[in-house]
């Protein structure tokens, strides 16, 4: 275990234009889930289902409203606790070491006025480190498949692809055990793709790394992830084993999100279940099980009360009919 | 339907001559779903600009034919496009929020397009029209969804719209350019459903430009492959992805998760079309190219199956 979170909830205020709260959208709204060690969980959701926010929350980027984050060994070392929201502000900052980030667009990751060499080596200046940084920096490169002779270009010099790599690389600088990959491969095209997924596994093979992989397409989520937990408005509906979710989803959204999903062999494509009718707001919830508006087997007792996540063999499932 | 033989549309700027399409032809026939796939860049969108005759400025159709039902529409007056678009051909693009004008309720906007397209009487014949083709995109309340303004439907809903608008000039065809890449999973699949419902009921013929090879083999009936703005592959669909031809198309199907526990990526990167490779654009990245690849750029052969390559029969 890398890290696990217990009922992890984020609130944010709605204000009125006097500034007083009218409202909250609840973006997580008691998540818990187990990072493996060395392993890639993969978190998939529509928009505004709460995937961003659960990575800006796992990064102490902001604070939770409630539930708490525990570390696991590999991450509290020589921390003061093991609990995210009790550390304080030095063992943050030694904790942010630890983990990496990668975000969706890296044209908008990268300050176009900024040496690829500054660009990588930046995280280490910010953590102090003063000497030896065109070697580190050369090493980086190579790491993440690109020329070390780069150091000395733009990020406009750079394809797509290459920029991406240059995201990876400034990631691993500080020699993090976990990666955060929010949208890694969503803004670029399926032959880069390709390439800087195959980058991903090899550096977590050879570095031993675990991934949180948050992403809407679920093929790539199929081909990266060991294990998946599916969101919707804020709540994990099902967790369990990418094979297993996959081939065999039991929440009636999974289905329905992994049935939406196009399938390029007409030979294996099943009867799609189209849903009704929009995500709702997170500000305005449904009652009861958030999913019961636009589910295919609603009864009575869903717009009432909400099922908890319950697990068993290997998944878990948050559903009163599974 | 519409036909596109050997267009080739330049751009003139400040760093050269870009040579975005170089002698692309295919064919949309009466009633099918088309899909024009291909990577950022590739010149999907320049072709329909050129179709539609609204490329910018230094955008340029230099050569080739396009014909819509037997008329030339490269030689067509400027009034006569004015009818093709939006009469004849619509388009939808990808961002529907940014197509809608947010100050105007929706009803106005789509009476927009049926006064310019269609010979009603009054007001009320009008909107009983927008009413109309708003049932026939199955929005829930087609008077409500009148009223309202774009922010307060859902995205989903705006697509809807956008193609409500679309079908209120009666057209024989709709360009579709990346109607479902700005949408969910499970609201793409109800887009996609209402696109095939519209093929079925009302025989709309569709282009559909897409870089989502999962759409163009959900939806489409058959489809070009597009490179560097070249056609290397038509074909049905489920030829295309049971049989690829095109070293290119099978790298593409080769790089797309989910067909194989590891992913073949293409190497290199997509040419710089200022300065595009000669012969076969595809050479340089191309595991059987040969010298002739490198002098000669193939023509596209082949009468069900076309494929543009030296190496490999249709």
């Amino acid at each position: 275990m890398i890290l696990r979170t217990h009922g992890l909830a984020k609130h944010f205020p709605i204000r009125d234009f006097l500034g007083r709260v009218e409202g909250q959208v609840r973006a997580l709204d008691g998540v818990t889930l187990t990072l493996p060690k060395g392993k890639t969980l993969g978190i998939v959701g529509e928009s505004g289902c709460g995937k961003t926010t659960l990575a800006r929350t796992l990064l102490g980027l902001e604070a939770p409203t409630a539930g708490s984050v525990e570390l696991g060994p590999a991450l509290a070392d020589g921390l003061a606790g093991d609990r995210l929201e009790e550390l304080r502000l030095s063992d943050l900052r030694r904790l942010r070491r630890r983990i990496g980030v990668v975000f969706q667009d890296p044209l908008g990751a990268l300050n176009p006025r900024m040496l690829v060499k500054d660009l990588v080596t930046e995280p280490l200046v910010i953590h102090g480190q003063t000497r030896g940084l065109r070697d580190r920096a050369r090493e980086l490169l190579e790491l993440v498949g690109l020329n070390p002779d780069h150091l000395y270009r733009f990020p406009h010099q750079f394809s797509g692809g290459q920029r991406q790599r240059i995201v990876i690389a400034r990631a691993l600088a500080l020699e993090p055990r976990l990666l955060v990959l929010d949208e890694p491969t969503s803004a670029l095209d399926v032959s880069v793709q390709a390439q800087i997924l195959n980058l991903l596994q090899q550096l977590q093979r050879r570095l031993g790394l675990s991934f949180l992989f948050i992403s809407h397409d679920l093929a790539v989520v199929k081909h990266m992830c060991d294990r998946v937990a599916v969101m919707y408005l804020g709540r994990v509906v099902e967790e369990a084993d990418a094979a297993q979710l996959f081939a065999n989803p039991r929440h009636p959204y999974s289905q329905a999100l992994v049935s939406a999903t196009p399938e390029l062999d007409p030979a294996r494509r099943q009867a799609r279940i189209v849903l009704e009718g929009d995500v709702p707001s997170p500000a305005a919830p449904p009652s009861g099980c958030h999913f019961h508006p636009r589910c295919p087997i609603a009864v009575d007792n869903c717009a009432v009360e909400y099922p908890e996540l319950r697990e068993g063999d290997g998944c878990a499932v948050a559903c009163h009919l599974v | 339907m519409l036909r596109v033989e050997n267009l080739v549309t330049r751009f003139h700027t400040y760093d050269g001559v870009v040579r975005a399409l170089e002698g692309v032809s295919f064919e949309v026939r009466e009633g099918e779903i088309f899909g024009l796939v291909g990577e950022t860049g590739c010149g999907k969108s320049v072709t329909t600009y050129s179709t539609l005759r609204l490329l910018p400025s230094t955008g340029r159709v230099h050569s080739g034919r396009i014909t819509l039902a037997g008329e030339s529409l490269l030689d067509a007056s400027e009034s006569r496009m004015r009818e093709v678009r939006g009469g004849e051909i619509a388009m939808i693009f990808q961002d529907p929020l940014s197509a809608l004008n947010p100050v105007m309720r929706i009803g106005d906007q789509i009476a927009e397009s049926v006064w310019l397209h269609d010979d009603l009487p009054d007001a009320e014949a009008v909107a009983a029209r927008v009413e109309e083709v708003l049932g026939e995109v199955r929005m829930p309340d087609p008077a409500g969804a009148a009223r309202a303004f774009p922010h307060e439907l859902s995205g989903g809903m705006q697509q809807r719209v956008m193609i409500a608008m679309a079908l209120a000039g009666r057209p024989k065809m709709l360009i579709a350019d990346e109607p479902t890449t700005a949408l969910d999973v499970t609201i793409q699949s109800q887009v996609l459903q209402l696109l095939r419902q519209l093929k079925q009921e009302v025989g709309l013929t569709v282009l559909l430009i897409t870089h989502d090879l999962g759409v163009v083999a959900e939806l489409c009936d058959r489809v070009a492959v597009m490179y560097a703005g070249t056609i290397v592959e038509t074909a049905p669909v489920a030829e295309l992805f049971g049989n690829p031809r095109h070293p290119y198309t099978q790298g593409l199907l080769a790089a797309l998760p989910g067909a194989s526990d590891t992913l073949a990526p293409i190497p290199g990167r997509v040419p710089d079309l200022l300065n595009p490779p000669s012969g076969c654009r595809f050479h340089p990245r191309c595991p059987l190219a040969v010298d002739r690849c490198r002098a000669e750029a193939p023509e596209l052969r082949g009468d069900a199956r076309q494929v543009a390559c030296h190496e490999v029969e249709p």
